[in-house]
């Protein structure tokens, strides 16, 4: 462990110059590091001092370090998830993973404030580029905290709080508090138990009643170290009738080691309250995508996951809601793409909680190479709940003979004034489509990308703009040769 | 009483020239050992209770054996009676039906407590062997005293073109289980899979399915439907695979519950596994209740509500027995519902 004064010098290894797309979509663009020097590490390996480190650097207050403290001992003494999940989980060494990396605890409110070596990633990244065009705010963290943040004026003006947890723990505590691990309790499972005893990072909103926020608020993700965990906590909580949208992308660079990425994300909508969380996770193939995000949504609030998974060697996570107020709705939709030695184990949690509650599941997996694709998903209506409803729907398209996908949806209802309906389908592309279109002169592999595009054409639109016209372009890169 | 053949009709004389077998258990084990070595129990369930399994492994008594040879037709169903009485019995019947290449043969069998005060335990299983081009239909009904405790294991195997049909009726019971497994083994062989179940107070039907596609260009379909009244409880969980090779496979899973109680608990957990990418693969699963509008024609009809119940319970359950080419059966087998309402 280096010293909490210790300061060095960056040392910058110059990067190429490349085109810059929306944040981070393009795994190409995301495979770079830079070698930073970090004036604060934990060290590698796990245990009660990895956790003093981290609250001590944070100067937090006691209770956060009694949490943390308390969720390291629930992570030690729980299992990994075995008989369902993996068997791809075991090859973590938590005790060779980095807990906590990063330059300093305060963000820079401009660009120019931005150490060079970190700025010249974002700048690569497009994220700057971005805020200009389309976003209300953006939090950028590089590795375990965060090293810009900014909102615009206008929406500070109205009231809404949008900065890395680590700051809101420190200037919002009696909202942080009242919320934090109360959607996702530490023991969930044991990642979400790791989280609480090492988080660092993530983005904090809050939203006063009444405020809708007309732009979206934007968190990037970027892993620079090798044999690094990240874990970000977010936490959104949407006041009565209030709205707001938020982005996240993710990269890191491509390392032999296996780096670990470990997120809780709660969110909270109250009465009439709106939130719709995107993300696009791109993670290098060597990344453990291990994350846990619930919503709760109060009377007639309604929550949306927008979850798309291209990147990342493993990814579990299924967002949830629980719809816990009469009249709340929740909706996840979800593409996956798994490529060769890739899995993408996603899918979604639906609670429903009290009555006229209504939840939406729309999944679409595309399996390539020897990638395989996963849905698990969870409908739960107990008793005596009347007026319920749930649609799930899964399509998976499999491109090679190798690819590989399942589907493990779990429903459970209890009383007679409810329903359900769940449906999945697995497919090719079917040879008169590629027929079809090769008769018009396209080549097999065009045909296959546009087959493919048409195939989750429906959920991509539901991006905004800037990200769906990406997604498209990924998705050509992605079936590139992967026929014929 | 229990575990003993009472009473058994011969065969046709055309029938056994021609080499069919009708016997039980424990004579055909000393008759045709060779038949029996090669199938009986020759499957590894691996549905969750291999200790149920293995029990009946160990103390199978009573049951059937089947064996019809290569190319012969039994056109009329071979009926089969368990009936298990006395208070605490445990029963372990055994069905073996082996349907030799292009034979065709339809098994009905019926299992019950002699009295509805008795409780029985009862862990049965039955192996289904249709070889290449045969054709099995296999009709179950279980109408177990509702005090029991009842297992009942299915074993399927399906040759090239090989085509069966197995239909489960879930009728008494406290507690059933059922594990059903077909591996379609050969191209063009398929697998229909239909189960109906009525749980009345606190029945618990818990119901556990595999379709194993182990070659490539083959077929199956499962349909298994459940009406649930009172606090009844029902657990549908099946599983599609599809191993790597197995190409063509056009597989289908179905799970439709209607619950008629606020009490009633339906748990359904469908799932896939495809490693093989030219395929067509399914599933659905419906959870609802009866038609307010439907329950209001038959209403204004004059038609009590309890009636009404069992009139759409019908109506719900038609889209299995429709299935059955043999009009006679599915007479059989609306009877045998329709005693349920009765009580």
């Amino acid at each position: 462990m280096s010293s909490l004064s210790e300061s060095t010098e960056a040392t910058l290894v110059p990067p190429e110059d490349t085109a810059n797309p929306v944040t981070g979509i393009d795994q190409a663009v995301g495979d770079f590091t830079y070698d930073v020097k970090y004036n604060f590490d934990a060290g590698t390996g796990l245990n009660a001092a990895t956790v003093d480190y981290i609250s001590a650097a944070k100067k937090e207050a006691e209770w956060i370090r009694e949490f943390r403290h308390k969720a390291l001992k629930t992570f030690e003494s729980m299992p990994l998830p075995t008989h369902w999940a993996t068997k791809d989980l075991e090859n973590i060494d938590f005790q060779k993973i980095r807990y906590y990396l990063a330059q300093g605890q305060k963000p820079k409110r401009s660009w120019e404030d931005v150490p060079d070596d970190i700025k010249k990633t974002f700048e690569r990244l497009g994220i700057p580029e971005q805020e200009r065009k389309f976003l209300a705010g953006v939090e950028a963290q590089f590795d375990s905290e965060a090293a810009y943040s900014n909102i615009k004026e206008a929406v500070q003006k109205q009231g809404v709080i949008f900065m890395n947890s680590t700051q809101a723990l420190r200037e919002h505590p009696e909202i942080f508090r009242k919320w934090f691990g109360k959607v996702i309790p530490v023991s969930d499972n044991k990642f979400s138990a790791l989280n609480s005893a090492v988080f660092s990072g993530g983005s904090f909103i809050y939203v006063p009643p009444g405020i809708k926020v007309t732009h979206p608020l934007q968190a990037y993700f970027r892993i620079n170290a090798e044999n690094f965990g990240q874990f970000e906590r977010t936490l959104i909580i949407v006041d009565e009738g209030s709205e707001v949208t938020y982005m996240e992308g993710c990269t890191a660079p491509k390392f032999t080691t296996s780096t670990l990425h470990s997120a809780v994300v709660e969110l909270v909508a109250l009465k009439g309250a709106k939130i719709q969380y995107i993300t696009v996770q791109n993670w290098a193939p060597n990344v453990f995508n291990l994350v846990t995000k619930r919503g709760l949504a109060m009377e007639n609030a309604e929550i949306k996951w927008i979850d798309c998974n291209i990147g990342s060697r493993l990814t579990m996570k299924y967002p949830g809601v629980v719809l816990k107020g009469e009249g709340a709705r929740g909706e996840v939709i979800s593409i996956a793409l798994a490529n060769d030695g890739q899995h993408q184990d996603t899918g979604a949690k639906m609670v429903h909680a009290a009555n006229n509650t209504t939840s939406t599941v729309i999944s679409k997996s595309i399996s390539v190479g020897e990638g395989r694709a996963t849905y698990r998903g969870v409908v739960h209506i107990p008793k005596h709940l009347k007026g319920c409803k749930n649609n799930t729907e899964c399509d998976a398209l499999l491109i090679n003979t190798t690819s590989r996908t399942d589907t493990y949806p779990a429903i459970t209802v209890k009383g007679g004034d409810n329903y359900t309906q769940h449906e999945a389908s697995v497919t090719k592309v079917s040879e008169e489509q590629i027929f079809y279109m090769q008769q018009r002169g396209l080549t097999e592999a065009e045909a296959m990308s546009l087959a493919v595009n048409g195939f989750v054409n429906d959920l991509v639109r539901q991006f905004p703009m800037e990200y769906s016209v990406e997604l498209k372009r990924l998705i050509d890169l992605e079936m590139e040769g992967s026929v014929g | 009483m229990n575990d003993v053949r009472i009473t058994q009709e011969t065969l046709p004389d055309h029938l056994a020239k021609a080499g069919v077998i009708f016997d039980s258990i424990e004579s055909a084990v000393l008759r045709h050992p060779a038949l029996i070595q090669a199938h009986f129990m020759a499957q590894d369930s691996a549905l969750g209770s291999e200790k149920l399994t293995s029990l009946h492994r160990a103390l199978t008594t009573g049951g059937a054996f089947i064996y019809v040879p290569k190319g012969v037709e039994v056109n009329l169903p071979l009926v089969v009676y368990h009936w298990a009485s006395g208070g605490r019995a445990a029963v372990f019947p055994h069905t073996l039906v082996v349907a030799e290449d292009n034979a065709k043969v339809t098994v009905v069998e019926f299992r019950q407590s002699a009295s509805d005060t008795d409780t029985t335990f009862s862990a049965g299983v039955n192996d289904l062997y249709a070889g290449p081009g045969a054709q099995v239909t296999y009709i179950s009904g279980q109408r177990w005293s509702r005090s029991s405790l009842g297992f009942q294991g299915n074993e399927t195997v399906v040759q090239r073109d090989g085509r069966v049909l197995s239909l489960g009726l879930q009728l008494g019971g406290r507690q059933v289980r059922t594990e059903s497994h077909s591996r379609l083994q050969g191209p063009g062989s398929f697998s229909k899979m239909l189960s109906l179940a009525i749980a009345h107070g606190d029945q618990e039907f818990d119901q556990r399915t595999l379709q194993s596609h182990q070659s490539a260009h083959t077929g199956s379909d499962l349909l298994y439907k459940n009406a649930l009244f009172d606090q009844g409880r029902t657990i549908f969980s099946g599983l599609i695979v599809v191993d790597p090779g197995a190409q063509k496979t056009d597989a289908y899973q179905s799970n439709r519950n209607l619950l008629c109680s606020p009490d009633a608990e339906s748990n359904s957990l469908p799932g896939l596994e495809i490693e093989a990418n030219d395929v067509r693969c399914t599933h659905g699963t419906t959870n609802g209740k009866i038609d307010d509008e439907q329950m209001f024609y038959l209403a204004a009809r004059g038609i009590s509500r309890p009636v009404a119940e069992e009139l759409l319970v019908f109506g719900f359950f038609e889209e299995v027995l429709e299935k059955l080419e043999d009009e006679h059966l599915r007479g059989v087998l609306r009877e045998l519902i329709q005693s349920k309402f009765q009580k």
